[in-house]
């Protein structure tokens, strides 16, 4: 798939080892896409994050040659907290919930009749939009514990906390949310 | 089959688990960036709408100023040059002598009243009376020669307060010296209305007898 483009530059990780890019977006692209679409619930906005992630570890690597600065510990959970940030910003710009009518309908398998598969995407509609009710924190943990490639511990850097808090927030959002779903009779 | 909030929630976090990338977002994010490598100096959208709002601000600017400061001819011999021996000076005027006759004085002429009342010599009335004196020319080498508009303005002669307008009290002042009655004029004078109202009720209790006080028993 990218085989024909080259690109020179490399990311220098703390034990030494240089990383070519071209590998970093093979390696990284799902990853990275799913953080961004849990957070925008849009392909194309999800993939624009992604795109601006790469840009900016391009940027980080000129500003590292030329003012030296120290090699990067932990190159997954940099990237995902990276694509993390942007995709937060270009939250503030589209209204996820916008997309949420799309996205609710393809989660309905389509040998379902036309009227549960409505109802179907109503309540999981009403999941993201509960999910959406939650408290900042709460609903970032949660979304960030959904992808599972993601341990508890690159979750707590991500998100600059310990891993107890994240373990706390994930338990109050999980029963936040289970609370509302009930009393809105959505299950 | 009704499913639980639990399994709900479980269901809609796996979707957004299970989402695939499109088709050929690599070698398109691949692009992008080898793009971005080749042109670096390459702006963003938002930078070049701060350029142009930068400019807009400029040229807002720039005709504002010209709206509130008209263009003159620097050729022109104007106010600035040549002209400052015919601008006229504003002396400080003597001490008026109606100061002292006023003050001091048992009573009121009539002279005395149209000075008090006359707001051209009334010191109290012209404010500016002494600012004159503080607006001495400033020599040339100390005013810079950029803008003949500014120095223009500076060196125009300054322009007097208008007089204030007459109080209730001052128009009747006004009232009775025009009128020139000299009873009225003699009863501004504060020592004599006092002589008159006493005179005035000591003749009113003349009317009357002395209290007769009853002897205490």
């Amino acid at each position: 798939m990218t085989e024909g483009c080259s690109l020179a530059l490399s990311i220098t990780q703390t034990t030494g080892s240089e990383v070519d890019l071209a590998s970093l977006v093979d390696d990284y692209s799902p990853l990275l896409f799913r953080v961004a679409h849990s957070v925008l619930r849009s392909r194309p906005e999800a993939e624009d994050t992604v795109q601006d992630t790469f840009i900016r570890v391009l940027q980080h690597q000129r500003k590292a040659h030329q003012h030296q600065l120290p090699a990067i510990r932990d190159l997954r959970v940099w990237l995902i907290r990276i694509t993390w940030n942007l995709a937060l910003d270009r939250r503030r710009r589209i209204r996820p919930e916008q997309m949420d009518d799309l996205f609710a309908e393809s989660l309905v398998s389509r040998t379902l009749p036309a009227d549960q598969a409505l109802h179907e995407a109503q309540r999981h509609k009403a999941v993201f939009r509960e999910l959406e009710r939650l408290p900042q924190k709460e609903r970032q943990v949660l979304l960030l514990s959904a992808l599972e490639e993601l341990a508890t511990t690159e979750i707590a850097a991500i998100l600059g906390k310990s891993e107890s808090a994240v373990r706390a927030l994930l338990f109050r959002a999980r029963t936040r949310l289970r609370e509302r779903l009930n009393q809105g009779g959505t299950a | 089959m009704r499913k639980t909030s639990d399994q709900l929630i479980d269901q809609t976090l796996a979707a957004l688990r299970d989402t695939t990338p499109p088709t050929g977002m690599e070698r398109r994010i691949l692009h992008a960036v080898e793009h971005h490598a080749a042109n670096p100096s390459t702006l963003h959208p938002w930078t070049w709408s701060l350029t142009a709002a930068g400019l807009v601000a400029v040229l807002l600017s720039i005709a504002t100023f010209t709206l509130h400061h008209p263009t003159t001819n620097p050729g022109a011999p104007g106010p600035a040059s040549g002209t400052r021996a015919s601008i006229p000076t504003l002396e400080p005027s003597a001490p008026s002598s109606t100061d002292s006759s006023i003050v001091g004085q048992g009573g009121l002429s009539r002279e005395n009243a149209t000075a008090l009342l006359n707001p051209a010599s009334n010191p109290l009335k012209t404010h500016n009376s002494t600012k004159p004196a503080l607006l001495q020319p400033t020599p040339d080498h100390l005013l810079c020669d950029c803008d003949p508009i500014a120095l223009a303005e500076s060196r125009a002669p300054s322009q007097p307060a208008p007089p204030l307008p007459l109080t209730d009290q001052e128009k009747l002042l006004r009232r009775i010296v025009d009128k020139g009655d000299p009873i009225e004029l003699a009863e501004l004078n504060a020592a004599n209305r006092a002589a008159h109202t006493a005179a005035d009720q000591a003749a009113f209790q003349s009317f009357f007898h002395p209290p007769l006080t009853e002897p205490n028993e």
